[in-house]
């Protein structure tokens, strides 16, 4: 198969044909047309209940991505300076790596009560083992050479930090970034799902218990396009722009 | 301008599991006169990269002193590697630009990219350089912080023969615009002969002095092999000693 005879949006369209005509022959509130999920979508945003859920989904987001990505980064780099310390937790970061997302959630929201501290607890704990990993790795492989030749001319503290290890932990961040990010959107509905009362996971809770599926796949429409949105005018730029150098 | 003294009394690694204490270099004092060009010569593995890192201040953990002879200030060193050691995520300006001390006139690095041929790829990332190429860019650099003192680390090795003939022409050019204390590492006598005032050859470890001499071969001549060659056969026939070292 030549893939320029099948371009992104001739692709798309084969799947909404798929969908449609799945749904005619079905012809069951199971599966509705795109028609009906596309006007759902319509209404649910001028009734502004779908900004709002995802609003307060995305917030809940950044909050605990932005928490998990620092405090990760930071005891990442710490570990992977010192070797001791970083054996002596090596067996720590594997447990809490082997802790299911759901069991993470339903402690937080055991020990911590049904509040927003506990939910976005749970996001950042579920996360935080995945981005120590992630940047230990980099720390651990700081070039040793180019930290001579700094210390050689005589950088200062800052100037080499600013170019000579950023640099070099960089790929590493904006890897845990964009696995975070894949990672946490899918753990924060269930989250929602199981003690918040608003946000996507809630909503997508109310739509199964009333069986309104055009709902359901309205909003994971919306959220997944959100999601690319991000990852495609954030992150992505940001990779190619830590990739210029190379050949 | 100062003479520089050099005086190791014991740098020893300290005893590690399947070793016992490593002594690298004992009882080592050398002096270097201002502006002189010395060529320290002994065989891989004898401990000259230590002695480098230990004038440089990489490596803090030895018994003896390192002092320019008399203001006693703290030397300004340009230190040029055995690889380029180029930061590969700034361009070839940038980082000779960084390795400038705060307050030094950049000027003379324009002069210099111009000598070694580099003016053209200032804007270039040190990845799409070749080897011999990233070698003047670290040659620059460590011409262009101005040094008390310039540390070569056999900087020519795995180079070939016709472009590390050029770039030894190179460094003897700008060094003889700014004439400034040299130490330079080799292994190869013939290249020590071509660029040295003075050799110094050290034995294998515990590294110390081992015999000196100077190059009186003038400097319009040094690019005709045959005086090399000369100089050299005198140099080994007269002690036995230096070629079975090397």
């Amino acid at each position: 198969m030549r893939s320029d005879f099948f371009p992104p949006i001739v692709s798309a369209f084969l799947f909404l044909a798929i969908w449609g005509g799945l749904a005619f022959l079905l012809d069951s509130p199971a599966l509705p047309a795109p028609s009906v999920v596309f006007q759902v979508l319509y209404q649910e945003t001028l009734s502004g209940q779908l900004p709002y859920h995802l609003g307060i989904t995305l917030a809940r987001l950044l909050v605990s991505f932005v928490l998990a990505m620092s405090l990760g980064s930071l005891m990442g780099i710490f570990l992977g300076q010192h070797e001791k310390l970083d054996r002596f937790f090596d067996n720590w970061l594997v447990i809490f790596l082997n802790i299911p997302a759901l069991v993470t959630i339903i402690l937080c929201y055991v020990w911590f009560g049904l509040s927003e501290l506990a939910a976005i607890a749970a996001v950042v704990v579920n996360k935080l083992p995945n981005v120590v990993v992630t940047v230990r790795e980099g720390a651990r492989a700081l070039d040793r050479d180019l930290m001579e030749m700094a210390q050689a001319f005589q950088f200062k503290r800052w100037k080499t930090l600013r170019h000579v290890v950023w640099p070099q932990l960089y790929p590493y961040l904006i890897g845990a970034a964009r696995t975070g990010i894949a990672l946490i959107w899918k753990i924060i509905l269930v989250v929602e799902l199981l003690g918040r009362n608003n946000g996507m996971g809630y909503q997508l809770h109310l739509f199964f218990q009333m069986f309104n599926v055009a709902g359901i796949l309205a909003y994971t429409i919306a959220f997944v396009t959100v999601i690319q949105l991000i990852e495609a005018v954030v992150l992505k730029p940001l990779d190619r722009h830590a990739k210029r150098w190379r050949r | 301008m100062t003479r520089i003294l050099i005086d190791i009394d014991l740098k020893a690694y300290p005893a590690k599991r399947g070793s016992g204490v490593h002594v690298a270099i004992k009882d080592l004092h050398l002096e270097l006169a201002a502006g002189e060009f010395v060529c320290l010569v002994g065989p891989s593995g004898c401990g000259k990269t230590t002695l480098l890192n230990l004038i440089a201040g990489l490596d803090t953990q030895f018994e003896g002193r390192i002092q320019s002879g008399e203001t006693g200030k703290p030397l300004r060193i340009g230190y040029m590697f055995q690889n380029p050691r180029l930061l590969p995520w700034r361009t070839v300006r940038e980082n000779i630009d960084l390795a400038l001390p705060e307050g030094l006139d950049g000027k003379p690095v324009d002069h210099l990219l111009d000598v070694m041929g580099l003016s053209q790829s200032q804007s270039q990332y040190p990845e799409r350089l070749s080897l011999g190429m990233s070698r003047r860019v670290a040659l620059v650099r460590a011409f262009a912080i101005q040094p008390t003192l310039l540390l070569m680390d056999e900087p020519f090795v795995s180079l070939d023969a016709p472009t590390a003939r050029k770039v030894r022409q190179l460094l003897i050019r700008v060094w003889q615009e700014r004439p400034h204390t040299v130490l330079f590492v080799t292994h190869d006598l013939r290249e020590a002969i071509t660029l040295a005032d003075r050799l110094i050859f050290l034995s294998p470890p515990p590294m110390s002095f081992l015999h000196e001499v100077a190059v009186d071969i003038p400097r319009s001549e040094r690019e005709k092999e045959t005086e090399v060659e000369v100089f050299r056969n005198r140099l080994i026939s007269g002690h036995p000693e230096i070629s079975m070292m090397l």
